[in-house]
C-alpha cells in the first residue's frame, strides 16, 4: 500500500509552494496546498464526529468550488465513499439519498435546504473546515481494490450507470499521466470540466502528489479566466477547443494577428500542451493547435476503464489516440470491437445499471467491451474507427462506419456536429447542427458535394437534414461530454430523416 | 445608452453570427435561441466586448453572464459599469 498515490495525497502533507486557486468570472481565492491538507483533515475529523464510518457515503451535487475539493479530500482521508452528482443532471432530493445510500448530500442548490436533514448546504464545510480544534483523524490505508467514489455514465438514455471506482485504478492512472507528461513545479493544472466526473478530480491528486498548482474554473468562466490565469496545461473536451479554434481564427483574420498570437491572448502565454478526451477530435481541429504553438494531445478511455491510451510528448501519432498506457491492455476482436484488460480494474461490473447491462459490458476479470472498433499499428499505436453499433449495414450487405464519414461532413467550418442515419438500409441521410444562425445551406450543399466525391458510393450522403437549433446539452441532444444523441437526435428529426423530399439535397 | 458601446456590441455580435449585419442585429433577440450562441459563445462575445471597451472582465459572475439574453442587456449592463468607472 506504501506506492498508492491515493494513500500517500492523504497521509503527507504536500510540498509548500504550490497551489489551488479558484477562477471564476469575478475571480476566487487562492489557497496554498498545504493549507487544503490541513482543511481536508479539519473536515474529515467533523464527518467523524458526524458518526460518519468508513465505507459510509456522502453526495456531493455542486458547481466546482473549494468546498467540494475538501470534502473529496476529507472523504479520501476517513474512508468516507463519495458519489459526486453532476449538476443539472440531478436534483438534490431525499429520493437522490435513498437511491445512491447517501448519509449525506452536499449540494450548493438552496431550494433543497430545509428539505430533509441530510441536505446539507456545501457552504456548512467551511465551518467544518474553521474548527481549529479537531483533530484530524488517522487517514485510512486503502487497499488496490478498495472504492472511494461512485461514478455515472452519461448514458444515451435513461438513468445514469453507476460504478465504484477502485484506489488501484486511480493510482494506476495517475502513475502512468505523470509518466508521460512530468507535471511538476512551475505547472499550473487548468480544470473547468465538473469535478463530479473523478478525472477533473485528479488533477487535484495530481497537484498534491507531484507538487504544482491547480485551478478550478467553470464552463461558463473558462475562456474569460484562462488568460489571466496563465495556466500551463488546459484539460478540456472536443467542443471546447473546437470553439476556442473558431474564436482564435476569427480575432485573427479581424485583427490581423498572427493565429499563434491570437492563441496565445485567449490561452495565456504558458501552454505547455491541451489535453483533449472524452469524445473524438477532429483532424482539422488538432492540426490547428498543433500548428499554431498549443500542442494538443487526444487520448483514449471510458469511465469503465478510466485512460486506455494517449498521445503525449514525444509518442504521439496523427489519427491515432495514442500508446497503450503501463497496466492495460488492447485487445481486438476478429470482428474488430476493442475490449480492455487493466491490471487494476475501475471495477468488475456496474452498481447501479439496468438487468443485464453489467454482464453486457464487463468479461471476466473486469474485461471491458467498449463497443468500439478500431486497430492497433505496428507500432502500438490505438486508432479508433468508430462505435460498432454504428455500423450501417446496407441492404446490398455492404457495411458503412459513420464515423469517418461524419468527421469528414464536420471538417466544413459551417458544420458544428453531424450523425449519420439510414432510414431505408438504401442511402444515407446527414442531421447537421449548424455552426451559425440562420444556417448557410448553400455552403453546407457544397461541402456535401465535396465530400461525396471522395467517399465511396455507399458512403455517400444522399440528403442534410440541417437542424432547426444547434444540438446542446440544454436541448438533450448533447451528453454532458458534448457527444451527439444519436437517438435523440434520431427521434427529434424523424420524420425529416425519413421523408424523402426533406433537408439538403446533393447538387 | 452609450451609443458607442451600442455599436460595438453589434459588431462583435456580428461577427459571431456572421451572416447578419452589424446593423441588423437585433438588440432584443435572444442570442441563445434567436442566434444559436452557446453559452461559450457568450461568454467570448462578452471577454471580446469587454476588451473593446475597457471595462475589466471581472465585474461580472457567472450569475450576471447567465443574465444576459439579449445583446440590449449586455448594452446596459456595462454601460452601467463604465459609469460607474467615470464617476469614481
Amino acid at each position: 500500500m506504501t506506492d498508492s498515490i491515493i494513500n500517500r495525497i492523504v497521509g503527507t502533507p504536500p510540498a509548500p509552494g504550490h497551489h489551488l486557486r479558484i477562477a471564476g468570472l469575478g475571480g476566487g481565492p487562492t489557497v496554498e496546498l498545504t493549507e487544503v491538507y490541513a482543511a481536508a483533515g479539519r473536515v474529515a475529523a467533523r464527518l467523524r464526529r458526524l458518526g460518519l464510518k468508513p465505507g459510509d457515503r456522502i453526495g456531493i451535487l455542486a458547481a466546482n468550488c473549494l468546498e467540494w475539493v475538501l470534502l473529496d479530500l476529507a472523504a479520501l482521508r476517513c474512508g468516507v465513499v463519495t458519489a459526486g452528482f453532476e449538476p443539472g443532471k440531478f436534483a438534490p432530493d431525499p429520493a437522490l439519498l435513498d437511491r445512491y445510500g447517501l448519509a449525506l448530500l452536499f449540494t450548493d442548490r438552496p431550494e433543497a435546504a430545509g428539505a430533509d436533514p441530510r441536505l446539507r448546504p456545501i457552504g456548512e464545510v467551511n465551518t467544518l473546515a474553521a474548527d481549529t480544534g479537531a483533530v484530524p483523524p488517522e487517514p485510512v490505508g486503502h487497499p488496490p481494490d478498495a472504492i472511494t467514489t461512485i461514478k455515472f455514465t452519461s448514458g444515451s438514455t435513461g438513468e445514469p450507470k453507476g460504478l465504484g471506482a477502485s484506489v488501484g485504478s486511480i493510482d494506476s492512472s495517475l502513475r502512468a499521466v505523470q509518466q508521460m507528461f512530468t507535471h511538476g513545479p512551475g505547472d499550473d493544472i487548468f480544470v473547468f470540466l465538473p469535478l463530479s466526473l473523478l478525472q477533473q478530480r485528479y488533477w487535484i491528486y495530481s497537484a498534491l502528489a507531484y507538487g504544482h498548482d491547480v485551478t478550478l474554473s467553470s464552463y461558463e468562466a473558462a475562456f474569460a479566466t484562462m488568460r489571466r490565469v496563465r495556466p500551463t496545461v488546459v484539460m478540456g473536451v472536443p467542443g471546447f477547443f473546437e470553439a476556442a479554434k473558431r474564436h482564435i481564427e476569427s480575432q485573427a483574420e479581424r485583427g490581423g494577428l498572427d493565429p499563434a498570437e491570437a492563441g496565445r491572448r485567449l490561452f495565456g502565454d504558458r501552454i505547455r500542451y491541451l489535453w483533449t478526451g472524452s469524445a473524438p477530435a477532429s483532424a482539422a481541429m488538432l492540426r490547428f493547435f498543433d500548428a499554431n504553438e498549443l500542442p494538443i494531445y487526444e487520448g483514449y478511455g471510458l469511465n469503465e476503464t478510466c485512460i486506455v491510451t494517449k498521445n503525449h510528448p514525444g509518442a504521439s501519432r496523427e489519427g491515432s489516440v495514442g500508446r497503450v498506457l503501463p497496466g492495460k491492455r488492447v485487445l481486438i476482436g476478429p470482428d474488430g470491437v476493442v475490449s480492455i484488460a487493466a491490471d487494476h480494474p475501475v471495477n468488475v461490473r456496474y452498481e447501479y445499471a439496468a438487468p443485464g447491462e453489467s454482464e453486457r459490458v464487463f468479461g471476466p476479470g473486469g474485461l471491458v467491451r467498449t463497443g468500439d472498433l478500431g486497430y492497433l499499428d505496428e507500432d502500438g499505436y490505438l486508432f479508433i474507427l468508430g462505435r460498432a453499433d454504428d455500423v450501417i449495414v446496407l441492404d446490398n450487405g455492404k457495411k458503412v462506419i459513420v464515423r469517418p464519414i461524419e468527421e469528414r461532413l464536420r471538417a466544413s467550418p459551417e458544420i458544428e456536429q453531424c450523425v449519420v442515419f439510414c432510414p431505408t438500409q438504401t442511402h444515407l441521410v446527414a442531421v447537421v447542427s449548424p455552426a451559425r444562425q440562420p444556417a448557410d445551406a448553400e455552403a453546407i450543399a457544397a461541402h456535401l458535394a465535396e465530400a461525396n466525391e471522395v467517399l465511396a458510393p455507399d458512403e455517400r450522403i444522399h440528403r442534410v437534414v440541417v437542424a432547426g437549433t444547434p444540438f446542446s446539452i440544454g436541448n438533450g441532444l448533447l451528453t454532458s461530454q458534448y457527444k451527439p444523441r444519436r437517438k435523440e437526435i434520431f427521434n427529434m428529426y424523424q420524420s425529416e430523416i425519413t421523408s424523402i423530399g426533406e433537408g439538403v439535397h446533393v447538387r | 445608452m452609450s451609443a458607442e458601446l451600442e455599436a460595438t456590441v453589434r459588431d462583435r455580435v456580428a461577427q459571431v453570427v456572421e451572416d447578419v449585419a452589424a446593423d441588423e442585429i437585433d438588440l432584443d433577440a435572444d442570442l441563445a435561441d434567436e442566434y444559436g450562441l452557446t453559452s461559450l459563445n457568450k461568454v467570448l462575445l462578452l471577454t471580446v466586448v469587454c476588451d473593446d471597451t475597457a471595462v475589466d472582465l471581472s465585474n461580472f459572475t457567472e450569475h450576471d453572464l447567465a443574465a444576459m439574453r439579449t445583446a440590449r442587456q449586455i448594452v446596459t449592463t456595462l454601460s452601467a459599469h463604465k459609469e460607474r468607472i467615470t464617476h469614481v
